[in-house]
């Protein structure tokens, strides 16, 4: 079935292609056209997170200025890393956490921050920097399904209850990270809380292979920490403090929470270095450290911001959820941001060979 | 498709063959192989010019174990989709066309749904108190449950899954081109369906074996959410390392990891070559 391949046929298909091309040529040089002034893309944690702050912090931002706030999901330093050295960033504002915000900054792939324009009073002073101000310190807590474990009966009090096989055996669930289990492997060892940094890996993992076994899942996102427990895949295990919170509070999980030994440290909200809507992207970190919506927030998420006036704003049934309630932070590490910095990515590679060893 | 062209044709016509595959050649070499020279680059550059990142990678144990690991994920993969595949690619092909077209239709419907739906249905399904479990627990077969999740079975089950499709595709493909007089004259001739099958149908049949094996496993190194999703640590592939490295802005030795990964693949397709040979993934099977 060979047809003839007349010049008029081919002319045909040829002038269709280049109509083609043309008209996506052109659609993709109307595009930066059609980007507006008033509008600002923020880069977050997405799912749940997201949805609280669109209601408590994005939305109002937008009926109060009239700019448009544009969410995007997930918290990728690389993509960031990528964005800034190829010019062409997407973001205005992004999260990010700890180590990965020290490192961003020095690698220069941050924007300085005008602090004339932000409420530092409002803030403690470890809270703001140069490059980024406090999304909200958040803590990891031991988190037990209440089915197994009543909280009328013997039920874990610290994190170190993850080596209790006897009080409480069945699977644990535990980040799959080297950041929190080298703390916790170092604390189960004996090493007080002042004298955590540096860290004795040596000795972690010597206290970490006594677990190893018992672990049933090593969880990669947040859902998944609780959403293990709630299957009963484990029994307990560690948790981002704001996600048992949020099933606790909507009455949706059984579910209980343990603060002793947590270990705490910040995410931060930081500029990318080129962003197009800088003056934008101030005024929305501006907005959100107001301390009434900083209050909502904490009462959605578990999760509250840097604001001072926060946890006088705040329920006491709430305030115990809160990583930096003064009961909790007595018996809290705060994880050193410098260290994890220098040493993060060996101490990872070391951690990923622990964990696929048989 | 043969394009005749006949003495009299310009010089036009010579060249419209390259002129029709320009802008798809362009686009290739633009979007997959500049940035695939860029990655090559960075391995070379980042942090200093040099092969440090290489000498790195290369005396990591932690990565050797890991392609291992791999390695035997994507030829346990192989192997369970050749099994499962088989048999519905053969039924496929022996069928009248429109129950085969509806047949077909559900073979394909998976590639319809997000594949991350899927994974999150496999732990619905295979969870200490999944669906399986529960169901085993409550006929009274088992009084515990049993570790079906997290572990090699079920990154087998969820790779195996995805890639049946292709499988049966590919052995569809071929299957369809066999000669159905060759298997009756067999059988004329007094062969037992063992006995065809063994050394007419077979044979017959190995092209798409070999296509779709190659296609599936080199589909299997790749894969990164399922075995991250549903497998313990001790099922760590190599995309999930190197996601480690870039996520830690340790993109030096990411991407030498990726190129070791690109020249393990290309090493294997030399040996397939050379055992197998490329041209029969492209030969003619019977005329129909």
């Amino acid at each position: 079935m060979v047809r003839r391949i007349t010049r008029e046929r081919i002319s045909t298909v040829i002038a269709a292609a280049v109509i083609v091309a043309g008209g996506m040529a052109a659609l993709v040089a109307a595009t930066p056209a059609m980007a507006q002034d008033q509008v600002v893309y923020v880069n977050s944690s997405g799912g749940v997170l997201d949805d609280i702050n669109r209601s408590v912090n994005w939305d109002p931002f937008t009926q109060a200025t009239g700019i448009k706030v544009v969410a995007s999901a997930p918290v990728d330093s690389a993509k960031l890393k990528a964005m800034v050295t190829s010019g062409n960033v997407e973001w205005d504002l992004t999260e990010i956490d700890d180590g990965d915000f020290l490192r961003a900054a020095k690698e220069g792939l941050l924007a300085k921050l005008d602090l004339s324009k932000l409420p530092t009073g409002d803030l403690p002073k470890d809270a703001v920097t140069d490059y980024g101000v406090w999304d909200g310190p958040y803590s990891t807590i031991l988190t037990w399904n209440t089915d197994v474990f009543p909280l009328s009966g013997k039920h874990p009090t610290t994190l170190l209850d993850l080596w209790n096989q006897k009080d409480f055996p069945g699977p644990r669930c535990l980040w799959k990270d080297a950041l929190d289990n080298l703390e916790l492997g170092a604390l189960h060892g004996g090493v007080a809380r002042g004298n955590m940094y540096p860290i004795d890996q040596d000795l972690a993992y010597k206290e970490l292979d006594k677990l190893k076994k018992d672990v049933g899942v090593w969880w990669t996102t947040g859902a998944q920490s609780v959403q293990a427990i709630v299957n009963k895949d484990c029994v307990m295990g560690t948790a981002w403090n704001g996600r048992p919170y949020q099933l606790i509070v909507k009455g949706e999980a059984p579910l209980g929470v343990a603060w002793e030994n947590a270990i705490l440290r910040t995410s931060w909200w930081a500029i990318p270095k080129g962003a197009k809507h800088y003056d934008n992207a101030i005024k929305l970190i501006a907005w959100m450290q107001d301390a009434g919506r900083q209050a909502e927030m904490a009462k959605a998420s578990g999760y509250a911001g840097g604001n001072r006036g926060v946890a006088a704003l705040l329920p006491e049934d709430v305030r115990q959820f809160i990583a930096t309630s003064p009961a909790h932070l007595e018996t809290t590490l705060v994880v050193d941001e410098s260290w994890w910095e220098a040493n993060g990515p060996a101490a990872e590679k070391r951690f990923t060979g622990w964990v696929i060893a048989k | 498709m043969g394009m005749v062209m006949r003495p009299g044709d310009g010089r036009w016509m010579r060249l419209l063959p390259f002129i029709l595959v320009g802008p798809s050649l362009a686009l290739i070499l633009l979007l997959f192989l500049y940035p695939l020279l860029r990655l090559v680059a960075e391995s070379f550059l980042d942090p200093t010019p040099g092969i440090e990142n290489y000498v790195a990678v290369v005396t990591d144990p932690t990565l050797w174990q890991i392609i291992e690991t791999t390695l035997a994920i994507g030829t346990e993969c192989t192997v369970v989709t050749l099994v499962l595949a088989y048999p519905v690619s053969y039924l496929l092909s022996r069928l009248p066309r429109s129950r085969a077209n509806l047949l077909m239709m559900f073979v394909l419907l998976p590639f319809w749904t997000s594949l991350l739906v899927r994974m999150y249905a496999w732990m619905v399904l295979l969870g200490r108190h999944g669906i399986i479990n529960e169901a085993i627990i409550g006929l009274g077969l088992s009084d515990k449950p049993f570790p079906l999740l997290y572990n090699r079975f079920a990154v087998v089950v969820g790779m195996s899954h995805f890639l049946l499709p292709f499988m049966v595709l590919s052995l569809y493909s071929t299957m369809i081109g066999i000669d159905r007089s060759l298997i009756e004259a067999a059988s004329c001739m007094g062969s037992t369906f063992r006995q065809t099958f063994r050394r007419i149908y077979l044979p017959l049949s190995l092209p798409g074996v070999y296509a779709g094996c190659l296609l599936v496993f080199i589909l299997a190194m790749g894969f990164y959410i399922t075995p991250a999703l549903l497998g313990s640590p001790q099922e760590t592939t190599i995309s999930v390392y190197i996601q480690q490295q870039i996520q830690q802005l340790n993109w030096g030795e990411g991407t030498a990891m990726a190129v070791v990964l690109v020249a393990i693949v290309i090493g294997l397709f030399a040996i397939y070559d050379r055992l197998l040979g490329f041209d029969r993934l492209f030969r003619d099977v019977g005329a129909r």
